[in-house]
Parts: C-alpha cells; structure tokens; sequence
C-alpha cells in the first residue's frame, strides 16, 4: 500500500467515524418529535448517516481506484516546526502576552519554511507583534494580553 | 426609474468621504491580499471582522465590497507573473498569462486583465442593479417551503459542481452541515454535539472555521509543497497596442455574459464561466493554435467572466440570503454579526446599506482600475517577500484573528485542529467552500423545513404542492442525475466503439 493510498484510506474512515459519531450522538440529544415531527434528533442522523455512506463510498473509490504516481508531499517533516508554532504560541498568549505569542509563533513558522535567520525572524516577528498589539490596543479598542508590555 | 432612484440614493451614501475613505481601505486590501499567494477575499474578511464589530455596518460592508473585488484583481497578477492561481477561479489565467508573461508580453496581459476587468465588473455591477429588485419581487412569494428547496438546490450545486469530484464535494458539504449542528438547537434549546464543554454551546464560529480552514490549512500545505514557481519580470509598456485592443473588447463582452448569469444562479462559482469562456474564444479565434502559447483573448475572456461573477454571486446573496462561495459565506456571517439577515426585507428595511453597497461596487470598479493599471509594478513588488516571513505573518494573523473572536484560547486550540482538517482537505482535493456553504446554511435550511412542515400542520406535500418547491427540486433532481445518466448513455456507445 503505497503512502497517498493509506493516507486516502484513512481520510474514508475519518469520515465513516464522524458518521458514526453523528448517528450515535443523535440518540443523546433528549427532546422527542417537536411538534410537526422535525425534532432536534432529525438533521443529525440524516448528515451522520449520509457522511457515513460517503465515508464508505470514500474507501470503496479509494481501494478501486489505480495506484496514481501522485506527487508526494516533499517536506513533511517540517511541519512540526509549525505545529509547534502554534501550540506554544498557544499556551505563551496568556502568560506571556500577545506580542511573545507573535514572535514564537512567527519564528516557528518561519522554520517551517526553511527560514534559519532565527534572530532576525525573532526580531521581525516581535516587531510585528508589537505593532499589532499597540495598534489594537490603542487605534481599535481591542484588549490583547500584553504581557511585560502591559505595563505601559 | 425606481430602482434608479434607489441607486442615486446609494451614491450618496457611497460618495460621503467616510465611506469613500473605507472603499479605499478596503480595495487596496483587497488587491494587496489578491497578489500575496496563499491568502484571499475570503480569509481577509474573516480576519477583518473582530476589527468592524465597532464601526457601523454599511462602512464595513463597504470595505467588505471593496476587498472583495479587489482580490479578483489582484488574482490576476500572481497568476501571470508567477503561475500561482490563488483560486480555481484564476487558473486559466495562470495558463496563458503565464504564457504571455514568457514571451514578453507580460504587461499587455495584466492590462488586458485590468480592463477587462474593470469593464466586466462595471457591467456586471449594473446587471446586478436591475436584476436585484427583480430578485426580490420573486423572493416576496417564498415561504419556507420554497427556501427550503432552494437551500437543497443550493447544497446539490455547490457540492457537484465545484471541486475535483462530486464524491468529495459532498463529503466537504456534509462535514460542514454537520459542523453546523454544533451549538444549542434554537428550536427547542437542546445542545447538541458540544462535548460536554460550555464554550461549544454557541456553535463553532464560521470566522474560526474559514480562519482554520484557509490560513492554517494553506500554510501547512504550502510548507509541505516544493518552492513555488519564478516570477518572470514585467517587459513592455503597460498600455496595450491597437491590435491588443481590437483583440480584447470582444473577449471582454462576451466573457460578461458567461459570468453575471452563471454567478447569480443559485449554483454560483466563477469557474464555471472561466472555462466555459476560455473554450468559446478558442473556438472563435482565427488563430487558435495561438491558445496554450499565449493568446490574448484566452485571458481577456476568462478574467471577464471572473469578474462578472464576483458580481453575480450577491445578487442570491443579498437578495434571497443564499450564499454560494466561500467569500459570500463569510458576507452572510459579517450580516448576522450585525444581526441583519440578507433576503428581500433588506432592501426595504435597510435600503442605504444595501443600495450604497451596491454604488460602491461601481466606484470601487474605478478606484481598482486606477490601482492596478498604473500601479501593477508597484504590487509586484509583494511578490518579493520571502515565503517563510509571508507564511510567518499569515501565521500570526491567523492567531490575532481566531483569538481576538471570544478572547479565549479554547479557540485556539479549534484553531489547530481545524488547520489540520484544511492540511488533509487540501492534501486529498477535497473542496473547501462546500464545508464553508454547508455550515452557515445547514441551520437556516433546518429552520425553514420546520416552519414550513408547521405552517402545512406537519404534512410533506407542502413541498410537491407548490409550483416553485416543485421546480426547485426538479432542477435540484436534474442536477443530481443529469451527469450520472450521460456517463450511462455514454459508456455502452464507447464499449461498441472498442469491439470495432
């Protein structure tokens, strides 16, 4: 089984599982038939069940299908550079403020690129997130965590 | 007369300087979002958003407009220089502008592009005046059976006729109806699908979806793709000689009438027309041999019909509510945020909103010609930022977006996941604006099947005994089948064709 096929096969069986999810969910929602019979039940089993057929159509076009020479994601590794970027800009944003998360995250994102200058994206990224973080703050009226720059 | 009276109304509100100040804004954006690869219309209005929550809603409609058509001209350039098509939309401009950027004539086709835009636009924008009321004439006799149908057509279309296959575009349509169902039913206030956490009771944001979906999705999948193509620099004057003229305006006309109509119909989508465009003037051309080479008429047709459907798609939208992109998804979100809901009471409970958005269609045609014509060079000059700090950014934007919405790292955290799900979407060809149709509609569409089976006291022939449900779902059956019973017919004619 080649990678793109295993990959497509287990996109089929993501969609079957949220069918499922939708279906079996459906028998949770408390609430019998409102009236005129469209109770809050009906939507959910009708997409669950139609993902779920769509999910199993998935894999049988997948399994039938010719092994396509696709082209190959090249550089997979490197997107746990931005991953990565996301997550700790994720857990900085609160404790660290809006304009650390920024720099992270820019940085991180960067190297995802291939981007090695990591001072100077750390220098760009800080300033962009300080220019946003004054420009929200002061022009707009929107509240982003500063952190040590709240002081100001 | 009416309906001129309504527009002259619309230019008042669109020439005041505030609100000339924000079309501004907004086409400048848009063009600049339009050249930069890996972000459009969509995204930036998604971003924008949080920011207009604080202005009143017809300078941020105004600014939408603008950014809107703006990324339709902006489109055009990467397309040529560099072969990046930012949208289906553009790709055949990114065949033979491409083409004609090679050989040298790269500015007579970001010219041709320009025009031809500006020309299609305008016209498209005057259909869109005179068709708009009619709309709404049609749309004051529906009642939740006929929406309903129309929101089925609307699902049936956006699924099958865009996108790689339709298998796929189904998939992408039912993961967003079921997105949809996150939240607290509002018919009868049941949560549904929250998980157990509080901060899913109010649904999953469209902004936070579109924001996932397009900016994290894209840069994941850009990461993972080789460097893009080289852009080849611009040679030659701006200004198109008198043969490239004479080549163009027919292109440009009949480019128009592809586009308005195939816009505004429910099935929407500017692809469609690009194609259909691109096949005609090939067909037509005393040289078409030219065609894959560099042929004018090839991307003078294609970026007119482009730009007529742009316009054709706020003609449901505005008048019926009914989405049929992802940009007009993201529109009908900036709506309800403003609580205002699109349909035919807006244009009369909101006519200087409605009908100064539309003016500013027309002066925010003028403003892009003038920006791009002259300008070109200068938006080029985008193109020269490293990908890794143009990723980078996009990355930041995408956290100040989805974290500006609640304030609330919960998001977050969807954010991340839903950039995964737009990694995998992108990877396997799954098309995005069905998931984006599918989410915004799917609760509308549930609200009107259930008023209108409690309107007919729960009986389903109120679908089959209305002649308009009828022929909705007639057209919504023929849309289904029409491509399965052809790939029928044909197949045994193609076997009889083998055993000779």
């Amino acid at each position: 089984v080649s990678q793109a096929r295993a990959g497509a096969l287990a996109v089929g069986a993501g969609v079957t599982g949220l069918g499922l999810f939708f279906l079996l969910g459906a028998r949770a929602i408390p609430g019998e038939a409102a009236y005129a019979g469209v109770g809050p039940r009906v939507f959910p089993i009708l997409i669950g069940a139609a993902l779920l057929v769509l999910g199993a159509a998935f894999l049988v076009s997948v399994a039938r299908a010719p092994d396509a020479p696709r082209e190959t994601p090249g550089r997979r590794g490197t997107l746990v550079w931005i991953l990565g970027g996301v997550v700790l800009a994720t857990a900085a944003v609160r404790p660290l403020g809006f304009p650390a998360a920024a720099a992270l995250l820019f940085t991180l994102g960067a190297r995802g690129f291939g981007d090695r200058r990591w001072l100077r994206s750390l220098l760009l990224g800080a300033a962009l997130g300080v220019g946003i973080y004054v420009a929200f703050s002061r022009a707009l009226g929107v509240s982003l965590p500063g952190g040590p720059l709240a002081v100001f | 007369v009416e309906t001129l009276q309504a527009l002259g109304q619309g230019f008042a509100v669109a020439l005041q300087p505030q609100h000339l100040l924000f079309a501004f804004i907004g086409t400048v954006l848009g063009t600049a979002v339009g050249v930069l690869p890996g972000i459009g219309p969509a995204l930036t209005v998604a971003l924008l958003l949080p920011v207009t929550y604080n202005l009143a809603p017809t300078a941020s409609f105004i600014m939408f407009a603008g950014v809107y058509y703006g990324g339709m001209y902006g489109g055009s350039t990467t397309s040529i220089l560099i072969r990046t098509p930012g949208e289906t939309a553009s790709i055949i401009t990114a065949l033979e502008g491409h083409q004609m950027a090679r050989r040298g004539r790269g500015a007579a086709a970001l010219a041709t592009a320009a025009i031809g835009s500006f020309v299609a636009g305008t016209l498209a924008t005057a259909g869109l005046t005179f068709l708009a009321p009619v709309l709404v004439d049609v749309a004051l006799a529906f009642g939740p059976a006929e929406y309903f149908c129309l929101m089925l057509l609307a699902f049936t279309t956006v699924s099958a006729v865009l996108g790689a296959s339709r298998l796929r575009g189904a998939i992408s349509l039912f993961f967003g109806l079921g997105l949809g169902l996150v939240g607290i039913d509002t018919q009868t206030g049941q949560a549904r699908f929250t998980l157990g956490q509080p901060a899913l009771l109010d649904g999953i944001g469209l902004v936070l979806v579109v924001v996932g979906l397009f900016a994290v999705g894209e840069t994941l999948h850009a990461a993972a793709r080789e460097e893009a193509g080289e852009m080849v620099p611009i040679r030659g004057s701006v200004w198109m000689t008198r043969e490239e003229w004479r080549r163009s305006w027919a292109p440009w006309l009949r480019g128009t009438l592809f586009g308005f109509p195939i816009g505004a119909l429910p099935a929407g989508g500017a692809e469609i027309p690009t194609f259909l465009s691109y096949l005609v003037e090939k067909r037509l051309s005393r040289r078409p041999e030219e065609f894959g080479r560099g042929a004018i008429e090839g991307v003078a047709g294609p970026e007119a019909a482009n730009n007529a459907a742009a316009a054709g798609v706020l003609a449901p939208l505005l008048t019926l509510g009914l989405p049929t992109s992802a940009t007009a998804a993201v529109l009908l979100a900036a709506f309800q945020g403003y609580g205002i809901q699109p349909g035919p009471l807006l244009f009369a409970q909101n006519a200087d909103l409605v009908w100064g958005l539309i003016a500013s269609l027309y002066v925010g045609n003028v403003m892009l010609l003038v920006l791009n014509l002259p300008l070109a060079p200068l938006w080029v000059r985008l193109l020269a930022i490293p990908r890794p700090y143009l990723y980078g950014g996009i990355l930041v934007f995408a956290f100040l977006g989805a974290y500006t919405l609640n304030n609330s790292v919960a998001d977050l955290v969807m954010l991340l996941l839903i950039g995964l799900v737009g990694y995998v979407m992108r990877l396997h060809d799954f098309p995005v604006a069905p998931v984006l149709v599918g989410m915004i509609l799917g609760p509308l569409a549930e609200q009107q099947l259930r008023r209108a089976l409690a309107l007919s006291q729960g009986d389903p022939a109120v679908f089959l005994t209305r002649p308009i449900s009828v022929g909705l779902l007639a057209v919504t059956v023929a849309v289904l089948l029409v491509p399965v019973a052809w790939r029928l017919l044909r197949r045994p004619r193609r076997q009889a064709v083998g055993l000779q």
